[in-house]
This record gives structure tokens, C-alpha cells and sequence, in this order.
């Protein structure tokens, strides 16, 4: 059974709204800048002092007041690219609620309100005064909730947490859900905010994020490139709409692309740190493309999960290598991660959203940064935009916990 | 700020309606949609205010806003 994407949304750090978000890309605008001061702590306090943060999110100009104060700033996200891309589809939810899913990706869930919510619980030393809204704000499952509640979807509510390959995840689950038979369009998002005081901090401690170029921000991402060092925490959401064929086609719809394989799989290496030889990621293509069935040699873009930390990319650019072999320096490559920063659990999604437009068109994004890729010499990348026929495109998306995921996407036929 | 404000305020923040639009005959449940989680909200919103605490019983005996003014009213 085919499964189609047939609508886009985006809120994100380069432009709100899917096409908005795609001419920033291809322009190579860089959605990074200084950080804005968290929490009222000293910004000399952190390490890193650079993020992609969406500037002048206005939720009242979205979202009905009553529903905006409800949820964190990463499900009003949800809620806004949701609608976007139910928009875009012109899906009529309502026609067939109990046919419509959604599957959300996220990988850190309400910080933003559960920071909040603890500080004051500490400051005050009251148990007894805990914002009753605290726990349905901090799930990680609430913008799921929030997106079936206000959009009327009646289908499987699900949300996938696996660190920063979320959404890549749900988008899989919610490709299986639907071959499956559980739901015949599901509204996929993935959405993170989690540039708040605690989280911020605890990506510092880890020594994940770049720390060298906060006198050039939009400089610091820079995916696959010798000087990279670390990955540039981002936030926002991208949403996508899939469908069984045989639903978008009887409601006249277009598809955009088809989402035709998924693989999922564990490295059982490290919480934290990718097994250096990159034959699980290497795995995890070949197993996405067989489910696709869909030959190696078809493939002709690569959105890399690549975050601009030195350990990660030249595992992944070795993976790629070993995938492609011989045609490893022809299969063109692009790191979305490289203008918005490491959304985390959003990420999966705005790469797909770059891969369903790269086949559409036959534009891919640039990596700016990229100067010298070093040991990720790899000759389909670029810092600049490039085109080409592509008729098949490989998502790759690994988190933390050790665990991978590859989607393959294809032309619309 | 007088109790009326206070409460209408305070409610329509929670609905995300304008203050101004709260009629004091307005029922709680029935008008305003003011659900068993909402009712919550508002009882800990009032508490924050006021720095009493209202025992729930007493606030699920409210029917309407004005019920709530006068409640509120008598707390000050």
C-alpha cells in the first residue's frame, strides 16, 4: 500500500509556514543568532551562547487565547504547523475524524512550563500550590492531545520520544499505522522548545554544543565541516500529512511524495556517543530501502542527521560511504541542521520536510558552513544550493540511547 | 482590585475571553463551559491572589459568576 504525503507545515527559526521555511533554505539564510538571556542568569553563565530560537512567535495570533495558555510553547508549535499542514492538504478532518491519526515527535516534552512549575514549587516551598495545569503541560504526549482535541482527529493519538530522531520515528510508526490499516491519513509533527534555563545548561555540561563562534552565530552549524564543534540547539516544529494513496486520490488531492520505506534499529553502543564504525547506520539505510523496495543505486539525495558535533558526522559520512560505495561521491547530501540548528526531536520532520521538496523540485538545500569537509569528503555535499534528478531521497535520524532510523521517500508517480 | 474585576479577570484569562464580556449571570458550567479541570484553575488562581485557601466543596457549590464575586467578596 502507497502512502503519500499531501500537505506541509513549519514553525521554525528561517520562516513560518512550509514554503517560507523552504526559500530560506534554499537562500541558505542561517536561523541562528545570540542567545536570548535565559532565566534571568548571566548569558557568561553557559557555555554555549548561540541557539536557533524562533523570534516573535506570537501565540495569540494563531491559537485561541483559552487553548494557548493550556500547553507549552513546543505544542503551540505543534498546533500551528499542524494546522498549517492540515490547511495545505486541504484535509477535511471532521469527514472522516475516525480515520485521522496523529503522531507527534518530541523529545523533551513542556520544559518550559515543568521549569517554571519547579522553581516556583521550590522558591515557595509549597507543595500545595503546584499550577494544576503542570502535568497535562509537561507530558511529553500533550501536543499530540492538543493537536487531536482542537483538529477533531479521532484516529490513534501517539506520540514517539527517542531524542532527537522523534519525529523521524513517528513519521515511520505513522507509515506502518497506515499500511497497517489503523487510520487512512495521520497528521504527523515533530516539535521541541527546549531552550530554557535547565535544558540549555544540561546540553553544556554534556559538552555537545558549539561554544567557538559566538562571535559569528551563523557560523556555528556547520555539519560535516573540519572546524564543526557541537551542534546549535534549535526549536520549532514541521508537520506533514500522510495518507494512503487510495484516500488522498478519492478526495482529488496531490501528493507531494510518497513516503515508501522505514527502518528502525538499535546500536545497544552508547547513551550518548555513535559506535564509531557507522555500520548501524549503515544498516538501518539498507534495511529502509528494502522496505521501500527500493534499490541503492535509485537513491539520489541524502538528508543527513548530521548536528555539526565532530564525533557524529564522520560516523555518518562513513555510513554513507559504506551504503553507496562506488556511488558514494555522486548521491547529493545536505544537513538541514546547518541553518536551523539541532531542533531535536523536531528535526526528523524538517528533514523530511526538505526531502518531500527536493523531490518535488529537484533542489537541494545547501550545507552553509561548509568550507572543509575533512574526513566527511563526501562529493554530493555543498555549501551551496544544487540540483539534480532526484527520484528517491534517504532521511537519516539518530538519538540519544542509542537508536537509529532511515525513512526513504519517493518521487510522486 | 474590586472582587468583580478581580474574578472576570481572572476567568478570562482562563477561557481566553475578554474580561469585559463576563456577564455576572453567566453559569459557570453551562454558559462559560467552565469544566471540573477549569473550576481547579480557577480556585488555584483565586488562591494565589487572595493567599487563602478554598476548600473545593465549597467552590463546586458556585453556580454562576456572580455567586463567584460574592464569594470572592467575602473573602476580601
Amino acid at each position: 500500500m502507497r502512502v503519500v504525503v499531501t500537505g506541509l507545515g513549519a514553525v521554525s527559526s528561517i520562516g513560518l509556514g512550509a514554503e517560507a521555511f523552504w526559500s530560506a533554505a534554499m537562500t541558505g539564510r542561517s536561523g541562528v543568532t545570540a542567545l536570548e538571556p535565559l532565566g534571568g542568569f548571566p548569558l557568561e553563565a553557559y557555555r554555549c551562547r548561540i541557539a536557533g530560537q524562533v523570534h516573535g512567535f506570537d501565540p495569540a495570533a494563531h491559537l485561541h487565547p483559552g487553548v494557548a495558555r493550556k500547553v507549552d510553547r513546543y505544542a503551540q508549535f505543534a498546533l500551528v504547523a499542524s494546522a498549517q499542514a492540515i490547511d495545505d492538504a486541504g484535509l477535511d478532518v471532521a469527514a472522516t475524524a475516525e480515520r485521522v491519526g496523529v503522531y507527534a515527535g518530541a523529545g523533551m516534552g513542556g520544559m518550559i512550563f515543568g521549569e517554571r512549575a519547579y522553581d516556583k514549587l521550590h522558591a515557595d516551598q509549597r507543595p500545595d500550590r503546584v499550577h494544576p495545569r503542570f502535568v497535562p503541560a509537561i507530558t511529553l504526549n500533550s501536543a499530540a492531545g492538543i493537536v487531536g482535541i482542537t483538529t477533531g482527529a479521532r484516529g490513534p493519538n501517539i506520540t514517539v520520544s527517542t531524542a532527537c530522531s522523534s519525529s523521524a520515528h513517528a513519521l515511520g510508526q505513522a507509515l506502518l499505522a497506515l499500511r497497517g490499516g489503523l487510520a487512512d491519513a495521520v497528521v504527523v509533527v515533530g516539535a521541541e522548545a527546549s531552550i530554557t534555563p535547565l535544558v540549555f545548561a544540561g546540553f553544556c555540561s554534556l559538552r555537545t554544543m558549539s561554544s567557538s563562534f559566538e562571535h559569528a552565530p551563523e557560523e556555528a552549524s556547520r555539519p560535516f565541516d573540519v572546524d564543526r564543534d557541537g551542534f546549535v540547539m534549535g526549536e520549532g516544529a514541521a508537520a506533514l500529512i500522510l495518507e494512503t494513496e487510495a484516500h488522498a486520490s478519492a478526495r482529488g488531492a496531490a501528493p507531494r511524495a510518497e513516503l515508501a520505506g522505514y527502518a528502525a534499529t538499535g546500536e545497544a553502543h552508547h547513551m550518548v556517543i555513535p559506535k564509531p564504525d557507522g555500520l548501524g547506520m549503515a544498516r538501518t539505510m539498507r534495511l529502509a530501502l528494502a522496505h521501500a523496495g527500493v534499490a541503492t543505486d535509485a537513491v539520489g539525495y541524502v538528508n543527513a542527521h548530521a548536528t555539526s558535533t565532530p564525533a557524529g558526522d564522520a560516523v555518518e559520512a562513513r555510513a554513507i560511504r559504506e551504503v553507496f560505495g562506488s556511488r558514494a561521491d555522486e548521491v547529493l547530501v545536505s544537513a538541514t541542521k546547518a541553518l536551523i540548528g539541532h531542533t531535536l526531536g523536531a528535526a526528523g520532520a524538517f528533514g523530511a520536510l526538505a526531502c518531500v521538496r527536493t523531490l518535488q523540485t529537484g533542489d537541494v538545500h545547501p550545507t552553509v558552513n561548509l568550507t572543509d569537509p575533512g574526513d566527511c569528503a563526501l562529493g554530493g555535499l555543498s555549501a551551496r544550493a544544487q540540483r539534480g534528478e532526484v527520484d528517491v531521497a534517504v532521511l537519516n535520524a539518530f538519538g540519544f540511547g542509542s537508536n537509529n532510523a532511515s525513512l526513504v521517500f519517493r518521487r510522486a508517480r | 482590585m474590586d472582587p468583580r474585576q478581580q474574578v472576570t479577570t481572572v476567568l478570562g484569562r482562563l477561557l481566553g475571553l475578554d474580561p469585559a464580556s463576563l456577564q455576572l449571570e453567566q453559569r459557570l458550567r453551562e454558559d462559560l463551559g467552565v469544566d471540573s479541570v477549569l473550576a481547579i484553575e480557577l480556585v488555584y488562581e483565586l488562591e494565589e491572589v487572595y493567599d487563602r485557601t478554598i476548600p473545593d466543596d465549597e467552590i463546586a457549590a458556585l453556580e454562576t459568576v456572580q455567586d463567584v464575586v460574592a464569594y470572592v467578596g467575602a473573602l476580601a
